[in-house]
């Protein structure tokens, strides 16, 4: 009998092990796919540089100088030498304060995604794992935050918690949690009778070490490209929310609210709503781009 | 089939309970006191109290839900603080901007992101195929709200081919619909075109080939119903988003719908209003994902046959 | 002599995709004579699918590629005909079966609707009374109840889908039936009575038939002529008789023997073909069996081995080159 329990523990570690070399190939595999995608390799480009410019802009910009104080001599004047791409009604310059909005708007957008997921994986994973009543009532509570139209429900959010970049990234991960539990659940469901978790539960490891060992990292595949995709649909609904004067105030800079402050000398000047513009949809359209590229890479049947 | 709607109707129960749970509980966490806030600060302590009478905001959480619940119930919202009108009203009298603008966009999203998702996979590594799925990204990238300002100058101030606003005319909702519709068009776009070329390459659309069909006939008939079902579901739920959707875009052209109705409201901290147009906008995007659901069945002999018995 | 009805010489197919060029079928060479049934045996990847879908010139659009030889069918180039006379062709006088009948039926349209579009398609005269007389015919013929015909694919057991890709591809009547693996993805006791079906048919439509299949003991019951194929060649093949009972054999003909269980023999075990099929992005020099091979000799690494030739029975060996 002993040896017997022996043998299955060396069989469970094996599984383990292999698992993990798996893991490491995988992801040069993964990679290697990516990097055959000349398309996504340029969205990872401009999000890399995106991000280099927002966590270094403290250093050539001066936030109370260049992002906030007013300076009404130079309201409005457009593109030149100096403002390379203008300043805006207040006199500041437009290129300071994108960059700066960059700061808010990736800051924002990554944290709202990763209260997501790590919402998404305790819900999702418990539903699918646990399974009966547990998963019954956890996915008819997501059904009923699913029938709420999301715009709806991030506005009444905001608007009665009061606004606050807290209460906003509070109302997006909201949002997005159904969608992440969804997705984590089917994942571990179909994670669940494979045999190297049948090994793992032999070696008597306990249900969360399982879960989060084990399945978990199997699942993050398709996590990572959703999570891909919804940072730029985060990054532009956080825009529509200032937009409509519901999440970032001024005088703090942001693309929405930028667009927001310009729309009223958007007709006699009309490059104070571009360039907010562009920076949003070379974001969105970068992360997109990297998202495809990886569910590509992470697809075997694209891999020949 | 019957059996199947009315079994979906009672299922929608629980689901629009929980609705008005979350949506009333989030609401009540609204700062200040209504009725201090309808009379002012320098109203009397009764009149105070005889209005918080009047609106019902007496009593504990649970008793004012079920107060209000069963108002609602016999489709009494309540009344808006401001106008002091029904909620009900006030609603039903923005709906028609809302619906025609939701529609719009979803009619803009679902007929061109079929045509549009099909021909790009059918003409697959072309041209056109790269065009589209390049103009998706575009679409996909595009903050809705931006792609309606540079509208507004470019086809109401500069051409002048389209007014600026207004609710009027059929051809004041293009460039709201279109723009409303942007994020769903490039949804259904890719979705199409995904699905579709899943079914090219299905066993049955080869057998249809080996049967002699001619390409025609082996696109429209044997792989497009296939590759529809589901894009279907795709717009059944767009439809239930579209209607609450609608917001930004409402801002944007200034449309008196039920979006800007809300945003108002929120501003004006006229709770019941807020909460009148939540309940509202979900349960019918719920009753729209049920239609979906039905009509699915309907094009999918398999799900209809789980419900159909012979 | 018999007549011939379909002639394929030196066929070469390849499906290019970014990584490689897929030579799947290399040179391959096969004549079916009217109303005759020849055995296509072969392992997997061996280009037996590949040789019926270029028949009919159904292979995948803008990877498969037919880059050289000719198909003649009665006569006629069908590699040269035109779009339009190939979908005559198909379905009324050549029709396929496709390996797994789970699949090639569309699950949104009614089975007796699916039968009866290729009865429609190339019997444009026909009214819908006729079509759907036709159709119950062949309900009938292959023994379903006629008025099932109204029901969808998921509405039916594997082995009855079988049975209505089969009236599907007799309805018109062929002259050639490519049956590409019919009951591989059926329970052995449906096999029998699928195979049987078709032969029973065959027989009393006058259809040729290429059977495809790697099961030898199918072989056995239906064929009147097997070809053993090997990475996309013909390396063997003659009449039943000749390749099963004949003297000689090439020696991926005697392992396909040897792999198979023989209720008579004492043998404790198999004996299975060493190693794998070659990868036909890869193919070896020379014969292309020669790494695989128990007799390969120094002229096998080098050079394609020729036909040796005993009346009907023909080997692709060059352990025969001499005779």
């Amino acid at each position: 009998m002993s040896e017997n329990t022996n043998k299955t523990i060396s069989d469970a570690e094996r599984a383990a092990r292999r698992a993990k070399y798996k893991k490491k190939s995988e992801l040069a595999v993964v990679w290697r796919q990516f990097k055959k995608n000349k398309l996504a390799l340029f969205g990872l480009f401009v999000i890399v540089i995106m991000v280099i410019l927002a966590l270094t802009a403290p250093l050539f910009i001066d936030f109370e100088k260049d992002v906030i104080e007013q300076n009404v001599m130079n309201r409005l004047q457009g593109p030149s030498s100096e403002h390379l791409l203008g300043t805006d009604a207040y006199g500041r310059d437009i290129l300071c304060r994108l960059l700066w909005a960059a700061r808010v708007s990736m800051f924002t957008g990554f944290t709202v995604i990763a209260i997501g997921i790590v919402g998404g994986i305790i819900l999702g994973a418990t539903a699918g794992y646990l399974g009966g009543v547990v998963d019954n009532l956890i996915m008819r509570f997501i059904d009923i935050f699913l029938a709420i139209p999301f715009t709806l429900m991030a506005i009444s959010i905001v608007a009665t918690l009061g606004n606050s970049i807290p209460n906003l990234v509070l109302a997006l991960s909201l949002a997005l949690i159904p969608k992440f539990t969804r997705i984590i659940r089917s994942s571990v469901i179909g994670l669940k009778g494979q045999e190297f978790i049948e090994a793992a539960k032999l070696c008597g490891a306990s249900g969360p070490v399982i879960v989060l060992k084990h399945i978990i990292p199997n699942a993050l595949g398709p996590i990572i490209v959703e999570a891909t995709l919804a940072v730029a649909r985060t990054i532009i609904d956080i825009a529509g929310l200032s937009f409509i004067g519901l999440g970032i105030q001024p005088p703090n800079p942001e693309w929405g609210a930028m667009l927001s402050d310009a729309r009223k000398y958007m007709i006699q000047y009309p490059y104070l709503i571009m360039s907010p513009g562009i920076a949003i949809i070379l974001t969105a359209a970068s992360l997109t781009l990297i998202g495809d590229g990886l569910r590509d890479a992470l697809d075997p049947k694209m891999r020949n | 089939m019957a059996k199947m709607i009315g079994r979906r109707l009672l299922m929608l129960i629980p689901v629009l309970l929980g609705v008005s749970i979350i949506i009333y509980s989030i609401l009540s966490l609204t700062p200040g006191d209504a009725a201090t806030l309808i009379l002012g600060d320098s109203a009397t302590a009764e009149s105070v109290a005889k209005l918080r009478e009047e609106l019902g905001l007496n009593g504990g959480f649970i008793e004012r839900y079920v107060r209000w619940l069963s108002g609602v119930l016999r489709g009494d919202f309540g009344i808006s603080y401001k106008t002091r009108n029904p909620v009900f009203m006030e609603v039903f009298q923005r709906f028609p901007n809302t619906v025609k603008l939701a529609f719009t966009a979803i009619a803009i999203s679902s007929i061109f992101g079929v045509l549009f998702g099909i021909l790009s996979a059918v003409k697959q590594y072309s041209l056109i195929d790269n065009v589209v799925v390049a103009a998706t990204l575009l679409l996909s990238s595009v903050p809705d709200f931006w792609l309606g300002l540079m509208m507004i100058l470019l086809f109401a101030v500069k051409l002048k081919w389209l007014p600026l606003s207004g609710v009027d005319h059929w051809y004041n909702f293009i460039m709201p619909g279109i723009t409303a519709s942007a994020h769903y068009l490039a949804n259904t776009i890719r979705m199409t075109r995904t699905s579709m070329l899943d079914v090219i390459r299905a066993d049955y659309v080869r057998t249809a080939r080996a049967k002699g069909c001619p390409e025609r006939t082996v696109i429209f008939q044997h792989a497009l119903r296939n590759a529809l079902l589901p894009v279907v579901t795709l717009i059944g739920v767009n439809m239930g988003w579209q209607l609450g959707g609608t917001v930004i875009t409402e801002q944007v052209f200034a449309i008196p719908g039920i979006g800007s109705l809300m945003i108002t409201s929120i501003r004006q901290k006229d709770v019941p209003v807020v909460l009148g147009a939540l309940v509202f906008i979900a349960l019918l995007s719920s009753l729209i994902n049920l239609a979906t659901d039905v009509l699915y069945a309907y094009i999918d002999p398999r799900i209809k046959s789980q419900y159909v018995k012979k | 002599m018999a007549e011939k009805l379909l002639e394929i010489k030196n066929l070469h197919v390849v499906y290019k995709t970014d990584e490689a060029v897929v030579r799947a079928v290399n040179g391959l060479d096969l004549t079916i004579n009217k109303g005759s049934t020849v055995g296509l045996v072969g392992e997997t990847g061996a280009g037996k699918t590949t040789t019926c879908l270029s028949i009919l010139r159904l292979l995948p659009d803008r990877v498969g590629e037919i880059t050289e030889g000719s198909i003649e069918y009665n006569g006629e180039d069908l590699l040269k005909a035109s779009e339009e006379r190939m979908r005559e062709i198909r379905g009324s006088e050549i029709s396929m079966i496709f390996q797994d009948p789970m699949t090639a039926l569309n699950p949104v349209f009614t089975v007796g609707d699916q039968i009866g579009e290729v009865v429609k398609l190339h019997n444009p005269k026909f009214t819908n009374e006729d079509v759907i007389e036709r159709v119950e015919t062949m309900f009938k013929l292959v023994g379903l109840p006629p008025e099932r015909r109204v029901e969808y694919p998921h509405q039916f057991s594997g082995g009855m889908k079988q049975r209505i890709v089969i009236a599907m591809a007799l309805a018109c009547e062929p002259l050639l039936l490519l049956a590409d693996e019919p009951t591989t993805a059926l329970d052995v006791t449906i096999q029998a009575q699928v195979l049987r079906l078709m032969k029973e048919l065959k027989e009393k439509l006058q259809t040729a038939m290429i059977l495809v299949t790697h099961d030898l003991g199918v072989v056995a019951q239906t064929c009147d002529e097997v070809a053993i194929m090997y990475a996309g060649e013909v390396i063997e093949n003659g009449t039943l008789e000749d390749v099963f009972d004949g003297e000689k054999h090439h020696p991926y003909t005697v392992g396909l023997f040897g792999s198979i269980p023989d209720i008579h023999s004492e043998a404790d075990r198999l004996t299975p073909i060493m190693g794998l099929m070659p990868d036909p992005a890869n193919l070896p020099e020379g014969c292309k069996f020669n790494p695989r091979c128990d007799h390969c000799m120094e002229i096998c690494k080098t050079q394609a081995p020729s036909v040796y030739k005993n009346g009907t029975h023909q080997i692709r060996c060059h352990l025969f080159g001499n005779q």
